[in-house]
């Protein structure tokens, strides 16, 4: 685990104290920043927060082999296994994220995304009989849930599920509802990997301003929204990627091509108070395109969404406005 | 001394107060040194502290990674990045230059992490970044 902490200072002005840190989980970067009162306790929520996402990463993670997710692909498609809660509840969201996106969504595409390894020693282009093999062999049909006795069983031996694209989401939800159970005067940011959480206004009262990072330029900000007390997600194709023969193989697979999706998006940034939902969505989002994703946005109370598109346009959901959308 | 120039003088002397206080401001701004320092991270540790505001020529330094992997990072005037590594996601090479301290530029298998700080505390308009 890699933790920094990146310093604490105080506004001189009302005595609001900050406390900042990054650690390691999921395969990204977490940091926290508070704002607060007491700074010794700022730190100590962001190092307890800290220890509930190590928890909560050994049932999520497919990279840790012990954890309860990698213990269920290993057994689920030979007998139906039972799960805990947490996990019971963010795979039922992924297959309801599945459904309503039409199974752009799925998150039974273990084998697929293994198969490229992409962001690995072993990433390759998979030949095409071995990708229709595996993308003509998922699919959330596939996993059978019995709320009664909180089992998951997979009924074709092909599916392994990997919630990549839920969990950090699920996390980070779940690290604010901490924080603001042990104080629920403090403020800040989560940030997971990019992924932003704000915990209510500013200081001052003003809300968060928080940039979109340009896809064809990562390192410079395309747009900035205005927001209080909600997630922002962006889903790109411009940060895990190989490119081979001239062309980028990004890691965000469609599920029914098993290719990485190219269908005109290349950021889709959702916006909403649920974290695990701007996560699923901006996926989605991603690998539907501009038309269908705009129709899936539309049709979700509270989400809003910009999506960029190949040629640098942007497209908006018709709520965004209240967001103070900037294009810079 | 007529009103009319008692007045005028006064009026004189405010402006010439009024013009001597806008110029100590702006010479205290001229004056003051905008350091903007990248941070070098490894394993939880500083191991280079450099002063990317004054920058005249671009230079190179290599990072040797704990585990025997290395990341080759470029300083320019006013940012920094990766131009090579030997991880197999590069990630932090795809991150570009960064230039505030918004955005990290984080290799995880290498363990290194580099943040940009500003002492002249800068205001930026934005809070945060998501990538």
């Amino acid at each position: 685990m890699l933790v920094i902490l990146t310093g604490c200072n105080k506004n001189a002005e009302n005595n609001i104290k900050k406390a900042s840190a990054m650690g390691e989980y999921f395969g990204t970067v977490l940091t926290i920043t508070l704002y607060g009162a007491d700074e010794k306790q700022l730190n100590q929520l962001i190092l307890e927060s800290f220890s509930e996402c190590e928890r909560m990463e050994k049932i999520f993670s497919v990279r840790l082999p012990d954890s309860e997710l990698s213990v269920l692909n290993s057994r689920a498609a030979r007998e139906p296994v039972m799960v805990s809660e947490e996990l019971g509840d963010v795979i039922n969201e992924a297959l309801y994220y599945n459904e309503v996106s039409g199974g752009a969504f799925d998150v039974s595409v273990g084998k697929l995304i293994q198969s490229w390894g992409i962001g690995t020693d072993n990433q390759r282009v998979p030949g095409k009989e071995e990708i229709s093999e595996l993308a003509g062999k998922n699919g959330c049909q596939y996993i059978l849930w019995n709320a009664e006795k909180h089992t998951i069983q997979f009924t074709d031996e092909y599916v392994q599920l990997d919630l990549g694209a839920i969990a950090k989401g699920y996390a980070a939800g779940q690290l604010k509802q901490y924080i603001l159970s042990q104080n629920n005067k403090v403020c800040g940011i989560i940030d997971f990997g990019g992924n932003i959480v704000t915990i209510g206004e500013k200081q001052d009262g003003k809300a968060w301003n928080i940039g979109v990072t340009d896809p064809f330029e990562p390192s410079s900000v395309y747009a900035s929204v205005s927001v209080k007390d909600m997630c922002i997600v962006t889903s790109g194709n411009y940060e895990r990627y190989f490119e081979q023969d001239g062309i980028r193989y990004h890691h965000i697979l469609d599920p029914k091509t098993g290719y990485p999706a190219r269908n005109g998006i290349v950021s889709a940034t959702v916006i909403g108070a649920d974290s695990m939902a701007c996560d699923a969505l901006s996926t989605a989002c991603f690998i539907l395109g501009v038309e269908k994703a705009m129709n899936l946005i539309e049709k979700m109370e509270g989400i809003e969404a910009v999506f960029i598109d190949d040629y640098g346009q942007f497209h908006c959901s018709s709520g965004m406005e209240q967001f103070y959308f900037q294009k810079r | 001394m007529s009103v009319k120039k008692r007045a005028a003088v006064v009026t004189a002397i405010l402006t010439l107060l009024l013009v001597l206080c806008i110029g100590i401001i702006a010479y205290g701004k001229l004056v003051t040194v905008s350091g903007k320092y990248a941070y070098i991270y490894q394993d939880n540790k500083v191991i280079q502290i450099i002063d990317i505001s004054n920058v005249s020529k671009p230079y190179q330094l290599r990072i040797e990674a704990p585990g025997g992997g290395y990341n080759l990072i470029e300083v320019r005037q006013g940012s920094i990045g990766v131009v090579e590594a030997s991880c197999p996601d590069h990630m932090c090479q795809n991150m570009g230059f960064i230039t505030n301290s918004l955005l990290p530029v984080t290799c995880l298998p290498n363990h290194m992490v580099i943040t940009i700080e500003n002492d002249a505390e800068e205001p930026l308009d934005l809070d945060d970044i998501a990538y």
